[in-house]
């Protein structure tokens, strides 16, 4: 003796599951780093939570039989379950290159603009203003080991963004960062981009932001080779801008970090 | 070999007991040996005594539902052990009632047909639509007795009030004694009822496609691949939130109503409305994705299409999600913040006062046979009263919009992903002075990367080294209300005839503000 039971309800119950149950392994795997900004994480979790639910109420629906369920259009869930189990998360790396190339160029294009329309203001919002106006470069300093100003990946994008906008606070002093190795179509044979790629909001819209370095060592490195680069800030005229760049590189090899990407934390 | 199970239900008087009849009569009848025939039906039934006995049909009549037990059928197979059953059910019951009983293994369900008079059937749906639509839902069958008086337009509206309740059920409009054709295609010994093979089909070449992507050792393939799909996940990832969030607020329009005094401004349909509707997005501050259950929610309320609109357009250039994202991406230029929010507001405004003027209506733009699903089986089928019954309706409403705006999100976030890969490379071919030429690029830009109304203002910002600012303002604020994958999910509920004419007027709102833009800045 066999009983007719929703079809559609198990097939809902059997989507919802294997989604909470890809979600959870993404999220205690820290696979989660390569497809969203860790802001979603909370969001991610009541996702979960929700789906468990959804699928708890189901499971009394599953008894109340039903006679031609229209399933073929759940089939479409399979594509985003199949991908994901087969295809493992991976660096957006077709992008790789022609974002780190545009980044440079966008940074610097950026400051001829701000000179063109406004010359005068700072260009910091107009709370920052007065602690910029100190020294931008001052706010690092607490980071400062043996002579070197170590740059973690909490503080990169920061830093960064203010090495380029404020040069002059920057030039002389010496930093240290985990880097990786971009190449550039139109630097000289010993300089390569030392930097990392900035998620914003999720694996959409990785950019490649870096800082031009010049070693001896250059034909050693291969592209997207994780370094831990030290160097002392110069400007140097690129294309006609003023960019910060790296002279006096020591190089070290460095694993893979746990996190690849370096967060926005704008809001 | 199986035993065949076919129901035949419907209202009294419907026609149930002469289609039975013919299908005892016919000659596909002639295979069965025994046939018993279960009549759920309480008051007399009228089978005449000689028919039965000749074709050798054992009746048996439940005059409750009640007598609806896990012994009905084995007892029917100890007792008479037939090879076919038919049911005459009563249109009154509930059909998962019967459906749901234990049977020998070897009884298997096949046609639920649903029968009912062409001319009352759209009034009995409107007044029993709880009652009927479980029964219909289940039918892989549904017959329409006398229709002869029933327009053909009418009949048309017929078959799509069916569809939309069950797509995969076959229409027949029958004419009296004409019922062998059917009886032949469906109520035959051997028939089946198939389909599955189809979904197998599907399912193979997935696989299939994806094993030979697998073995290609093509690395560059596989690479593009899989950072599509990364991009894919990514995409479906950010948005799990915002549309389980956009699902519950969409359901809770539903279910209550009119929620609040906005809801209840943006339905009066009044000109001021236009203004409310357009601030009614900073205090819904979710991503544009959320926002389209909810667009879709108010309109199956019958909210007026014209406010609707202008809701959805400048719902994402108002939110303050938004306005903060825009003062984080360009720190040196807080006057775009302010520029976006009055572009995204002037134009939601002209493109809903547009709307007014042309009077398009709601029944112009929505999908016809959108309109009854909200009333979905879970909805229907509720356990709680009242309040927590409400809350119960808001709960399973959301589950339903969930799996259905998942369907669109998952197509969209597939088109943009693979656009995403390919794009880039070609973007940078477009470099130039030409402010035209850069406008047109962001709108399809717009259209196609498919970038949360959250973060597109940082996307934009990394487009500066090869665009000027007024055309990535355009990119900005045109992103949330051209992206393909809203697009595509606002064309579940919206006629994709509208949603062109709909981009149309908001690309040509969009290039007379950026073009003034560009005179001015």
């Amino acid at each position: 003796m066999g009983r007719k039971i929703n079809k559609e309800a198990v097939i809902q119950f059997f989507i919802l599951i294997s989604m909470a149950c890809l979600l959870i392994y993404v999220m205690l795997s820290r696979k989660v780093n390569y497809y969203v900004h860790p802001r979603f994480y909370i969001g991610l979790w009541i996702s979960i939570v929700i789906l468990i639910l959804f699928a708890i109420s189901l499971i009394s629906k599953i008894k109340k039989a039903r006679h031609n369920v229209n399933s073929r259009h759940y089939l479409i869930f399979i594509i985003p379950l199949m991908a994901a189990l087969i295809f493992p998360p991976a660096g957006v790396s077709g992008k790789d290159m022609n974002m780190a190339e545009s980044s440079l160029s966008a940074s610097t294009s950026e400051k001829q603009a701000d000179e063109n329309i406004d010359p005068e203001s700072s260009t910091e919002t107009a709370t920052e203003e007065s602690v910029v106006r100190e020294d931008a470069s001052k706010k690092y300093e607490q980071y400062e080991v043996a002579g070197v100003i170590v740059i973690g990946d909490d503080i990169f994008s920061d830093w960064f963004f203010d090495v380029y906008d404020h040069i002059d606070n920057f030039v002389g002093k010496k930093y240290q960062y985990l880097a990786q190795v971009y190449s550039m179509k139109d630097f000289k044979a010993d300089q390569f981009l030392a930097g990392r790629h900035f998620m914003v909001c999720c694996a959409a819209d990785l950019a490649g932001y870096g800082m031009v370095c010049e070693s001896d060592i250059r034909s050693k490195l291969t592209d997207d080779e994780w370094i831990t680069v030290t160097g002392t800030i110069t400007a140097y005229q690129y294309n006609g801008y003023a960019v910060p760049m790296l002279t006096d590189v020591t190089i070290t090899e460095a694993e893979t970090p746990e996190v690849e990407y370096i967060y926005f934390n704008n809001y | 070999m199986a035993t065949y199970v076919d129901i035949i239900t419907g209202f009294l008087e419907s026609g149930k007991t002469t289609f039975i009849k013919e299908v005892l009569n016919s000659r596909e009848a002639e295979a069965f040996n025994k046939i018993v025939l279960l009549i759920c039906e309480e008051g007399f039934t009228d089978y005449d005594e000689e028919l039965l006995e000749k074709k050798n049909v054992k009746s048996i009549i439940l005059e409750n539902d009640s007598d609806l037990n896990d012994e009905l059928f084995k007892q029917i197979f100890t007792k008479f052990n037939p090879d076919y059953i038919i049911v005459e059910y009563n249109g009154t019951w509930d059909i998962s009632k019967l459906l749901g009983l234990k049977t020998p293994f070897e009884y298997k369900f096949r046609n639920i047909a649903f029968i009912s008079e062409a001319g009352t059937f759209r009034n009995q749906l409107n007044n029993m639509i709880s009652l009927m639509h479980p029964h219909i839902q289940n039918s892989n069958l549904v017959i329409f007795n006398r229709y002869k008086k029933i327009k053909p337009a009418i009949q048309k509206k017929l078959i799509r009030d069916i569809k939309n309740i069950n797509p995969r059920i076959q229409t027949i409009f029958l004419k009296e004694f004409e019922s062998d054709k059917i009886i032949k295609e469906r109520f035959w010994a051997g028939g089946k009822q198939g389909n599955i093979f189809l979904n197998l089909k599907v399912f193979i070449f997935v696989a299939l496609s994806l094993f030979l992507i697998l073995i290609t050792n093509d690395f560059d393939v596989y690479s593009a691949i899989q950072s599509t799909v990364t991009v894919f996940l990514s995409i479906l990832m950010q948005a799990t939130p915002f549309i389980l969030l956009g699902a519950f607020i969409s359901a809770g329009i539903q279910i209550f109503a009119s929620t609040g005094w906005i809801m209840n401004q943006i339905a009066k349909g009044s000109w001021s409305s236009f203004l409310i509707a357009a601030a009614a997005g900073f205090f819904l501050p979710i991503c544009d994705c959320g926002m389209v259950p909810i667009i879709s929610g108010l309109l199956k309320k019958d909210t007026p299409l014209p406010q609707t609109i202008t809701f959805w357009l400048a719902s994402s250039a108002v939110s303050p999600i938004v306005i903060l994202a825009m003062l984080y991406a360009f720190p040196e230029k807080p006057y775009l913040a302010a520029i976006r929010v009055v572009a995204g507001v002037v134009i939601g405004i002209v493109g809903g006062i547009i709307l007014k003027l042309i009077q398009l209506e709601n029944h112009d733009v929505l999908k016809e046979h959108r309109q009854f699903q909200n009333i979905g089986n879970d909805i229907l089928t509720l356990k709680y009263e009242g309040t927590k019954g409400k809350i119960e309706a808001v709960f399973a409403g959301a589950k339903v919009e969930f799996f259905r705006v998942s369907e669109y999100v998952i197509i969209g976030a597939l088109i943009s992903a693979i656009l995403q890969t390919i794009l880039p490379q070609t973007m940078k071919n477009f470099i130039g002075g030409n402010i035209i030429l850069q406008f047109l690029v962001m709108i399809l830009a717009a259209m196609l990367m498919s970038t949360c109304s959250t973060s597109n203002a940082f996307i934009g910002r990394s487009f500066s080294n090869n665009f000027s600012a007024v055309p990535i303002l355009a990119f900005i604020v045109m992103g949330p209300m051209l992206d393909l994958k809203n697009m595509v999910m606002l064309s579940e509920i919206l006629k994709e005839g509208f949603l062109i004419f709909l981009a149309c007027l908001v690309i040509i709102e969009s290039a007379i503000v950026f073009g003034a833009l560009a005179f001015f800045l």
